[in-house]
């Protein structure tokens, strides 16, 4: 690979280029392509007229991505993918977006450098990237602002999402509002249940929340729900998906909008340490407060990458969310990628007490991260979590979404094995406030007898 | 068990159609209410009069489904259903009418693109539909489809641009999957106006039998539907009877009245083509491949005449074509003509002597 990095003449931005793909042919036993470069050719290009429109590549990350929709959809697909590459390289688009970030937003987010935290570790110097303190309360904000600015683009009078902890469905309710869009929520029973809080956020915000009682009744049910409303109304709607999973073009589609938070954490971390990091850590649901901190260290081989899945109640106890540490490669919500699933082929069901890292499966790129070494993927369990939240709270005054709280377990566990020492510096993804999980948490604190 | 090779989904649908009759092809889902069952209901939906059975390998999510196939394929999960249970029943019934199998992509792809496809013949189905594999995925699946001689049945949507209908079309063996509405499988109380506005343009760009599936419900929507596609597929309003039934026999008996109306009502609609579009006793409808062949599309063939030994093209269907199909055709001629005699060395006979009523044309060479 010879990424090259040029500066994005609109945004000022360091964004990657790299070679063109070589054509590839497919095992036809597999339908598995030859791992290639995980970052098929994205380029922010220029040529002597202006800016020449992003190419998000085939969708391809090695051997997964994909479009795996029924035909239905495909139009959109296209018009999506247009929409988007002619979208980022519009001056005018990309002044819109970054006012937006700014002045509703509140970007840039800081970096927190975490002293009384680093400390009680006795390792790295950690510099927390505050993402839960973006408007709405976590990462998922970046995304939406953007899809929302491409659905009024292309002329759609409604956004659907699907969520999980709501907080995308929030920030999906709130642009909704800001921008006068009809809006529908689709959220697994479960969800609605232990997620309450988001529920009436949502709700406050005129979306409408239809509970899904199919499956699982969380994540992936509720994917699949606002799949089919989408294959019903994909002449008016949006579907503003939440992570950097789905069909090509969703995945760099989500990355891209969510890259500012590495673009602006590398930055800091510079201003602040005078070099890059020698680690990053984030969480990984979908994985695209991941994929946006991890997108601008790609080619940077010597900061160490780690995503933190949900370990559940373990990974040897068949109870988790790990798709990466566990799974097999498959086809799920449009994309082919690592998924928990049972010896036909059947989706099983994940588990985490984190809503959002309660997924079978993972987007496609951080599959070929995986494959290809680039990034490690580690577990946290339920329990680790919990103490990863209470750490974080007490050492820092930061009260981390139990999602992010994963990220914090496993920060503390790689000092622990001495991956990280003094000499490192951490840079870790708090990709939103732990408000909407109160309830649950003060549940199972009184459940466990710990305070 | 049929001994017989079974007859193939384009066998079965060409012919209906050639004859004017429109085609009903009916969705269950394997293993509802289980295997025992799933067989008899085939075997009851081939007597009422289907021309053939979509069988379904139920997935854990299936994107593509309403409530209705949701709720079935939930139930056959439950009772432990696996492809491989579902291949079992296809050997039982594949001998009564052609079999296709109906699933996703994640199930197809975790057996393997080329096991899958072996198994389903081995079992005796003729073709795959999975409804999430989108022409920019499937040419693994089409490869390994082709290569055991599985059909496998393409989709096209209101929403298809007449440039995707056209490659879809192209790929696609058995019929072209027309979904007649904007959504996922269920019941509606109308017809969609998509309907009519799809099929007419899709039968513009194909002469494969195009069938409506989704939201076809009722014997009047499928005869309504019948009117400008070659047939339909009727899934959800067949599976919600058999999740209704009190138990087997009466879900048996069920499915045979509805499928039995649906048929009756089709055959209703059915229409003898003015001019047949097929005519047993014409030796071009005949096709028979006594010479070499040099080339052969949905619109036409091209082989050595019998009689001339020079290049003749000849249409697909009997009777004369229309004006724009006649010059494709032409046009392929020339190719042929232009390799068998060298640039401009030859010129095209039009004139149809010893069967005049189905058309034809000669390239013959020319002095120059
Ligand atoms: C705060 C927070 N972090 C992380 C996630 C997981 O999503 P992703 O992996 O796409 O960042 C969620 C999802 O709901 C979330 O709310």
């Amino acid at each position: 690979m010879t990424d090259q990095h040029v500066p994005d003449p609109v945004s000022g931005r360091v964004c990657a280029e790299t070679d063109p793909e070589t054509g590839s042919e497919t095992d036809p036993e597999t339908g598995a392509r030859p791992a290639s470069s995980p970052r098929q050719k994205e380029q922010k290009g220029q040529d002597a007229g202006g800016l020449s429109p992003l190419d998000l590549g085939d969708g391809r990350y090695g051997e997964f991505g994909g479009l795996f929709v029924p035909e239905t959809l495909i139009p959109a697909l296209q018009e999506l993918e247009t929409a988007f590459s002619t979208a980022w390289v519009d001056a005018g688009f990309r002044a819109q977006l970054d006012g937006l970030l700014r002045d509703y937003a509140g970007r840039p987010t800081p970096l927190t450098d975490a002293v009384r935290l680093a400390e009680t570790l006795g390792g790295p110097r950690v510099l927390l990237k505050r993402e839960d303190l973006n408007h709405t309360g976590s990462h998922k904000i970046n995304n939406t602002l953007g899809q929302a600015l491409l659905a009024l683009r292309m002329g759609k009078s409604r956004v659907i999402a699907e969520t999980g902890a709501g907080q995308h469905g929030v920030a999906t309710a709130t642009v909704a509002a800001l921008f006068g869009l009809e809006c529908a929520v689709f959220m697994g029973e479960e969800d609605v249940a232990r997620q309450a809080l988001n529920v009436v956020r949502m709700q406050l915000l005129g979306a409408e929340v239809i509970p899904v009682s199919s499956g699982s009744r969380t994540l992936k049910d509720a994917t699949n729900e606002a799949l089919r409303d989408w294959v019903a109304t994909v002449e008016s709607t949006h579907y503003i998906i939440g992570s950097v999973v789905g069909p090509h073009p969703y995945p760099g589609l989500v990355r891209e909008l969510q890259r500012v938070i590495g673009t602006e954490a590398r930055a800091q971390c510079v201003a602040s340490t005078g070099g890059d990091p020698s680690g990053v850590i984030a969480c990984v649901g979908g994985g695209s407060n991941a994929m946006g901190i991890f997108a601008d260290f790609l080619d940077l081989p010597e900061v160490r990458l780690f995503g933190v899945e949900a370990a559940g109640k373990g990974l040897e106890s068949g109870l988790h969310g790990a798709s990466v540490q566990r799974g097999v490669p498959g086809v799920l919500h449009g994309a082919r990628t690592m998924l928990l699933q049972d010896e036909h082929g059947q989706i099983k069901e994940a588990h985490s007490i984190s809503a959002g890292l309660d997924y079978p499966g993972v987007g496609p790129e951080h599959a070929a991260l995986a494959a290809s070494g680039r990034a490690t993927y580690i577990g946290c369990t339920d329990a680790e979590a919990l103490d990863g939240l209470r750490l974080l709270s007490r050492t820092e005054g930061i009260i981390p979404a139990l999602e992010s709280a994963h990220a914090v377990a496993a920060l503390s566990r790689l000092v622990q094995e001495g991956v990280f020492t003094e000499d490192d510096t951490v840079l870790l993804c708090v990709s939103g406030r732990g408000d909407k999980d109160m309830d649950q948490v003060a549940a199972y604190l009184d459940l466990t007898g710990r305070a | 068990m049929n001994m017989l090779a079974p007859q193939t989904l384009s066998h079965v649908l060409d012919e209906n159609r050639q004859r004017g009759r429109p085609s009903l092809v009916v969705y269950l889902t394997g293993g509802l209410p289980d295997l025992t069952t799933t067989a008899r209901l085939v075997e009851t939906v081939a007597l009422a009069g289907a021309d053939a059975v979509e069988l379904g390998i139920p997935f854990s999510d299936p994107i593509m489904d309403g409530p209705v196939i949701q709720a079935a394929s939930q139930r056959a999960l439950t009772g432990g259903t696996t492809p491989e249970q579902v291949f079992d029943v296809v050997r039982e019934v594949s001998g009564l009418l052609p079999v296709g199998l109906m699933t996703y992509a994640n199930i197809v792809g975790h057996m393997g693109w080329n096991r899958f496809a072996a198994r389903a013949a081995a079992a005796g189905a003729t073709a795959v539909i999975i409804p999430d594999l989108p022409l920019e995925e499937a040419e693994s699946w089409l490869l390994a489809a082709q290569a055991k001689g599985i059909e496998p049945v393409l989709f096209v949507a209101p929403t298809s641009s007449d440039e995707r209908i056209l490659k879809n079309a192209a790929r696609t063996q058995g019929f072209l999957y027309a979904v007649g509405t904007l959504g996922v499988t269920g019941e509606r109380h109308a017809l969609a106006d998509t309907v009519a506005a799809l099929t007419v343009r899709a039968k513009a760009l194909t002469t494969k039998p195009v069938l409506v599936g989704v939201g076809v419900s009722t014997p009047a929507q499928a005869a309504e539907a019948a009117a400008t596609a070659d047939g339909v597929v009727v899934g959800s309003a067949v599976v919600r009877r058999v999740l209704e039934a009190a138990g087997p026999d009466e879900a048996v008996e069920t499915v045979q009245s509805f499928v039995g109306e649906l048929r009756a009502a089709l055959d209703e609609v059915a229409q003898p083509m003015s001019g047949p579009a097929f005519d047993a006793a014409c030796e071009l409808c005949e096709a028979a491949r006594l010479t070499p062949w040099f080339h052969e599309d949905d619109l036409c063939w091209i082989a050595e005449c019998e009689a001339c030994s020079v290049p003749i093209v000849v249409w697909r269907h009997h009777g004369l074509p229309a004006p724009a199909d006649e010059k494709a055709m032409l046009a392929r001629l020339g190719r042929v003509a232009e390799g068998r005699f060298g640039e401009g060395k030859w010129f095209v006979d039009g004139e149809r002597r010893q069967i005049p009523d189905h058309w034809h044309a000669h390239a013959r060479w020319k002095w120059v």
